[in-house]
């Protein structure tokens, strides 16, 4: 595998098995997350986000990342992402993981996102 | 709750770790969703046919916004072949990960919550693939999932993905204190 490829490999392999650990790949555990009666997940993502600024506030300027944007579809595609996460228990990470571990179910979710992303990319360039 | 996964530590360790070395190797940031979008559709539209926006999140009617208008698309996007290989890498850590946490590889269920909730047939089917629709389409839209806005762009402190990092957040516990309390 050239390096390029093994440059994707790596992190994916690497955010696949430790989304998988962490178990946000359980419906059961994100839903508990998501009513506040279970904060491991929450607690997670906050530690991995506070120690994300320090990783990129220290070495973030040699990596000269592109700047987000305020547009148009930034809160209203948050809106219906948020819907279709509590739903489903999936954001796209976590129903490719689910699918990886082989669970049926997913493959349904899975197969909407693929539809989502497609109507999105239909509705943006008609 | 399940004994068998990891403390949060260790899972927050691991998130960052994973993003971080990801905007390291590949010199963008870290976004799930674009890269599943660029190993389904391609990369080939963003570069050419809509040079003046974002691959990953443009509008069409802002021609001013910079190119490198959301996350997952700086100066030089992944193609399509290492957002793929990144994809099926993914996959593979998932199934190592029910390997060696015990959970084995292949389930014909969700766990019990969502059965609770959506019962057994196919509108549960229906659920998830509706519900998917609302994801895919929802996180393109707004340029980012869980990864992009949420580690990558609340990580570097980006005001939009801070906003819409809260907005999911905040719609997804209000969506499941609902189901809570109308479907349980």
């Amino acid at each position: 595998m050239s390096p390029l490829l093994l440059r994707s490999a790596l992190p994916g392999l690497l955010l696949g098995f430790v989304v998988g650990r962490l178990g946000f790949t359980d419906y059961g555990e994100l839903h508990r997350m998501l009513v506040f009666s279970d904060l491991r997940l929450f607690s997670a993502f906050a530690l991995a986000v506070n120690l994300l600024v320090l990783v990129f506030m220290t070495f973030g300027k040699g990596l000269k990342l592109p700047n987000a944007t305020f547009h148009r579809g930034l809160i209203p595609g948050a809106i219906l992402f948020g819907v279709g996460w509590a739903l489903t228990g999936a954001c796209p990470g976590v129903a490719l993981v689910q699918v990886g571990q082989g669970s049926l179910p997913a493959l349904a979710s899975l197969a909407g996102i693929g539809v989502g992303i497609g109507l999105r990319q239909w509705g943006r360039t008609r | 709750m399940n004994a068998t996964y990891w403390p949060w530590w260790l899972g927050g360790l691991g998130l960052a770790g994973t993003a971080a070395l990801y905007a390291w190797l590949r010199g963008v940031p870290l976004g799930v969703s674009g890269l599943l979008e660029r190993s389904l559709l391609g990369s080939g539209p963003s570069k050419t046919d809509r040079p003046a926006v974002g691959p990953d999140c443009g509008v069409p009617s802002a021609p001013s916004a910079p190119a490198s208008a959301c996350f997952g698309s700086g100066s030089a996007p992944p193609e399509r072949l290492p957002s793929l290989v990144f994809v099926v890498s993914m996959m593979l850590g998932g199934a190592l990960a029910g390997w060696v946490g015990g959970q084995g590889w292949g389930h014909l269920r969700m766990a019990p919550e969502f059965h609770r909730f959506f019962g057994e047939g196919w509108g549960a089917v229906a659920v998830l693939f509706g519900g998917g629709i609302l994801v895919g389409f929802g996180t393109r839209w707004s340029g980012g999932c869980t990864s992009g806005h949420g580690l990558s762009g609340c990580g570097r402190l980006q005001m939009p993905s801070l906003v819409a990092t809260g907005t999911f957040f905040g719609v997804a516990i209000l969506t499941s204190l609902l189901m809570e309390r109308i479907l349980r």
